[in-house]
């Protein structure tokens, strides 16, 4: 196997990872504030994916339909927690919760299939250009430099609202002990409502992003949403770092379960997540889940 | 006793408890500023279930509760706590994983940014111990400095009253002497203490007036140093309970 | 005072038997091949569903794989017919193909939580699905599998619609009276105490891994069985139809019949069957695609939301709490609440 080949398996894997990584993050940080399995997050994603499309193809900026989208995603990730996930959070099991995320995520699904059709939609490049920039043999195409910096740019924000912010704080807190955040003054309904709009916010971008690469259909949500959970599950379901890790790994894993059949990638992928699962329940960074997350 | 006119916090027959059981059947007793009352009681009794109702935590069946003569009762744990009352509950809830720094922050959450950081520099200027550690991990420090990080953040929002469940349980001798010796301080600051103290003698001793409360009620009340050297009390309950 | 309420529960038992055998003489009332077809899918339906509510109701486990176990049942009892064996020999590979795999990616029960159980069913799902599409030389691949041969005991063969029927419900039969025993047997009461409280039965000294195990494994045969039943009767099948659509419809079926009730798989199947074959296809005129995707969905979120346990639980538990309010109406004396003086033997000891 020569050196441009791995390289270019590298770029494609970590081009995937990152899409992984963003819808990862979003599952990660529901779940550490809520206790919640988010299943609808991949249909998040396809939302977000959707809108962008329609929002170019009605003629809109880039500028404009980025944010559009973004927000939109956002309200719809808060009204998920509003109208379903909230009222049920007291009396739900872990059972009941996950079951109304898969029921919303069956409603997207439909309603997605009912107002943007079956067949798959496209979108054009952000920046289209001739042909793909090529580097040491190895070709990287615009779109897949746009989906690494706008995951980079997005897990960064993400990562300064955690750490720098009153909000951020709120967030961490909540998750580490919600009694507690509680006594501190913190709202902590409010505080779910953020984390399910921000997982959403997150889910959008990983959607905008992928749009023009693939062809988006109602489903697509779907299997990337269990690609993300796989990923967080990878990353050890706790950080930022984790979700990353998680994300990458798993888009190498799958860029090189592509050698051994294209059509298998997705089975053997999986197969190996579980295998993580069994062996290292804490994700391959190990023990940090344990040391920060009370509870989780 | 001073006049009933600066009278901080009121609990007016309070009733509460979890799903069906009753825990407080009516309970009733005030704090006064900048006192230190101390609340008594054998396990079971219902401190921490009153603790919990003050704070909203437990929901108030029926009775009320004021703080600074106005109505709390069936607001929400948030809204209780910006009035003013703030919980140091049982064990050492700091948030592990974040900074001490952080941790005392949180304590101010909902302020202004400058009131925030004001607050901060002036609470780790009293606290000396922290101040060395802000940078560090809540979650490395020792039993007895997670603890004092527990009150500094409750103090944080400079709350009116400061409800105190069992804050030396488990705690090295000299470590509970430091926190009573920071809660002995409050008085001067104006913040009014309700304490609940597994060491009988020790809390009496630092209190100004204290309650007996028996099963979900207050049974007794008077003026601290008198309970102490009540024989009728001592003999039922605290020979046993002061080890 | 457990007896009574035994003897009560037994008696509703003999009711719900009952009723099966008249579900039995139906498709001699019934004579047409639809409503036949119906009465028959109702029963795998019920099947499938037994094996699913057991795992989640009683066992406690979110079970995400429990459509792609329906499809090893189906594609084993599939694979040995086309290769000309016999149906009871694949229905057999199918149950210990099934077995074997539940029991392995059940084992980290031993240690994990249970959502993480739910994403490794989920992502065994998922790879059994996207193996079989392309394993095409033993699967079919995509394109399916063809000529699955039926059932048959010595001449009699069952490929007309009411031997078929009677197969199904037979099997029916024995899935609720396995369910019925794990619920009365210690075995079930200690699934019962285990989903009351961790805590709890841990002091008692249960070991619940052991136990939701193997509840998961009886679940997911029986889900096997059920496939290995549906393959046969549909003598072709594909990959998709075990995916995410069979496993949502299971779901609400689930909630429809309620995690724990006895006889909650039936009356649920009965539900989904009928919202299937009549309800959703008269709203859409014709093609069930979206529509039924958003109505399933909304049914799950509603139930979920308003009645955590199931419909049917939920009508059980809001009828006891009524009887217990008409009970209490006639005997003003009896206190509202249960007891509540004494919390701690300590407590007491300071009123004296």
């Amino acid at each position: 196997m020569d050196l441009a080949f791995l390289l270019q398996l590298i770029v494609t894997g970590v081009t995937t990872g990152a899409i992984y990584a963003a819808v990862a993050m979003g599952f990660v940080l529901v779940f550490r504030v809520t206790g919640i399995l988010n299943f609808a997050q991949g249909e998040l994603l396809m939302v977000g994916g959707m809108l962008i499309i329609s929002f170019r193809g009605a003629g809109w900026p880039l500028i404009a339909a980025v944010p559009a989208t973004i927000a939109l995603v956002f309200l719809l990730g808060c009204a998920i927690y509003a109208f379903a996930l909230g009222p049920a959070i007291k009396r739900g099991t872990n059972i009941s919760l996950l079951l109304i995320t898969l029921g919303l995520s069956q409603i997207m699904q439909g309603l997605a299939q009912i107002g943007w059709g079956s067949d798959p939609r496209y979108t054009p490049d952000f920046t289209p250009a001739d042909r793909p920039l090529t580097l040491f043999n190895v070709s990287v195409t615009s779109q897949s430099i746009w989906i690494m910096g706008g995951v980079i740019v997005a897990l960064g924000v993400t990562y300064v609202v955690l750490e720098r912010t009153g909000i951020g704080r709120a967030l961490r807190s909540s998750s580490i002990d919600p009694m507690m955040a509680r006594l501190s003054g913190i709202n902590v309904r409010l505080i779910s409502l953020i984390a399910f709009g921000a997982a959403g916010a997150l889910a959008a971008v990983g959607g905008l992003l992928l749009a023009p690469v693939i062809g988006m259909t109602y489903a697509t949500g779907s299997l990337i949403g269990v690609k993300g959970i796989a990923a967080a599950v990878i990353g050890g379901f706790g950080s930022i770092p984790g979700a990353i890790v998680g994300g990458i790994a798993l888009g190498l894993l799958e860029s090189i379960a592509s050698l051994i059949s294209t059509g298998l990638q997705t089975g053997i992928s999986l197969l190996a997540v579980v295998l993580v699962l069994l062996i290292l329940p804490d994700g391959i960074l190990g023990g940090r889940r344990v040391k920060t997350a009370v509870g989780v | 006793m001073t006049e009933p006119a600066d009278t901080i916090l009121e609990i007016d027959s309070v009733v509460s408890g979890y799903g069906e059981l009753e825990i407080l059947h009516g309970a009733t007793l005030d704090v006064r500023a900048g006192e230190i009352v101390a609340l008594i009681g054998s396990n079971g009794a219902g401190k921490t279930s009153l603790m919990k109702t003050i704070t909203g935590l437990l929901k108030v069946r029926s009775g009320d509760i004021r703080l600074h003569g106005q109505s709390i009762t069936g607001a929400s744990v948030e809204a209780i706590v910006r009035k003013g009352i703030s919980l140091v509950p049982e064990g050492r809830h700091v948030f592990a994983g974040m900074k001490v720094e952080d941790n005392l922050l949180l304590g101010a959450y909902g302020l202004s940014k400058s009131e925030r950081d004001a607050k901060l520099k002036e609470t780790l200027e009293r606290f000396p111990l922290l101040q060395e550690r802000a940078k560090q991990d809540a979650g490395s420090l020792s039993g007895g400095q997670q603890q004092l990080l527990v009150v500094a953040r409750a103090l944080m929002r400079s709350p009116s009253v400061l409800l105190l469940d069992e804050p030396s349980l488990g705690l090295s001798p000299l470590m509970v002497e430091t926190v009573f010796e920071v809660i002995a301080s409050l008085r001067q600051s104006g913040v009014s203490v309700l304490l609940v103290e597994q060491n009988v003698v020790a809390g009496l001793e630092l209190a100004d007036r204290a309650y007996v409360i028996e099963n979900g009620a207050i049974a007794r009340s008077g003026i601290a140093s008198d309970l102490l050297a009540d024989p009728t009390l001592s003999n039922s309950f605290l020979g046993s309970a002061a080890q | 005072m457990k007896s009574p309420l035994m003897l009560k529960r037994r008696r509703q038992h003999f009711i719900w038997l009952g009723a099966v055998v008249a579900v039995a003489v139906i498709p001699l009332i019934f004579g047409d091949g639809y409503s036949q077809t119906v009465i028959l899918t109702i029963g795998l339906y019920a099947i499938f569903g037994i094996g699913l509510q057991m795992t989640m109701g009683t066992g406690g486990i979110l079970n995400m794989g429990h459509a792609a176990f329906i499809g090893i049942g189906a594609y084993s009892s599939g694979i040995v017919t086309v290769n000309g064996g016999n149906a009871w020999v694949g229905m057999l590979v199918g149950i210990v193909a099934s077995g074997a795999l539940a029991f392995i990616v059940g084992l980290p029960i031993l240690r994990l939580r249970s959502l993480y159980l739910a994403i490794a069913t989920l992502c065994i799902a998922l790879a059994i699905i996207n193996i079989t599409g392309f394993w095409t030389p033993v699967t079919g691949g995509q394109n399916g599998l063809f000529g699955i041969k039926p059932f048959a005991v010595g001449d009699f063969v069952f490929t007309e619609l009411p031997s078929q029927i009677y197969l199904v419900w037979g099997f029916l039969l024995v899935a609720v009276m396995i369910r019925i025993n794990l619920r009365y047997s210690v075995v079930g009461r200690e699934f019962e105490a285990i989903k009351d409280s961790d805590l709890a039965t841990s002091a008692l000294g249960i070991n619940h891994g052991a136990r939701r195990l193997q509840i998961f494994v009886i679940g997911s045969v029986i889900g096997a069985v059920g496939g290995s039943l549906y393959s046969t009767y549909l003598s072709a099948i594909t990959p998709d139809l075990f995916g995410f659509q069979l496993l949502i419809q299971i779901f609400v079926l689930v909630a429809l019949g309620g995690m724990l009730s006895l006889w909650g798989a039936p009356i649920g199947a009965i539900a989904v069957v009928c919202l299937h074959e009549f309800l959703i296809p008269a709203i859409s005129g014709g093609a069930p695609g979206p529509i039924e995707l958003v109505i399933f969905g909304a049914i799950l979120v509603v139930v979920m939301v308003f009645a955590p346990n199931g419909v049917t639980d939920q009508v059980v538990i809001t009828g006891r709490q009524l009887l217990r309010l008409a009970r209490r109406k006639r005997r003003p004396d009896v206190p509202a609440a249960p007891e509540t003086t004494a919390v701690s033997p300590n407590a007491k000891k300071v009123a004296v």
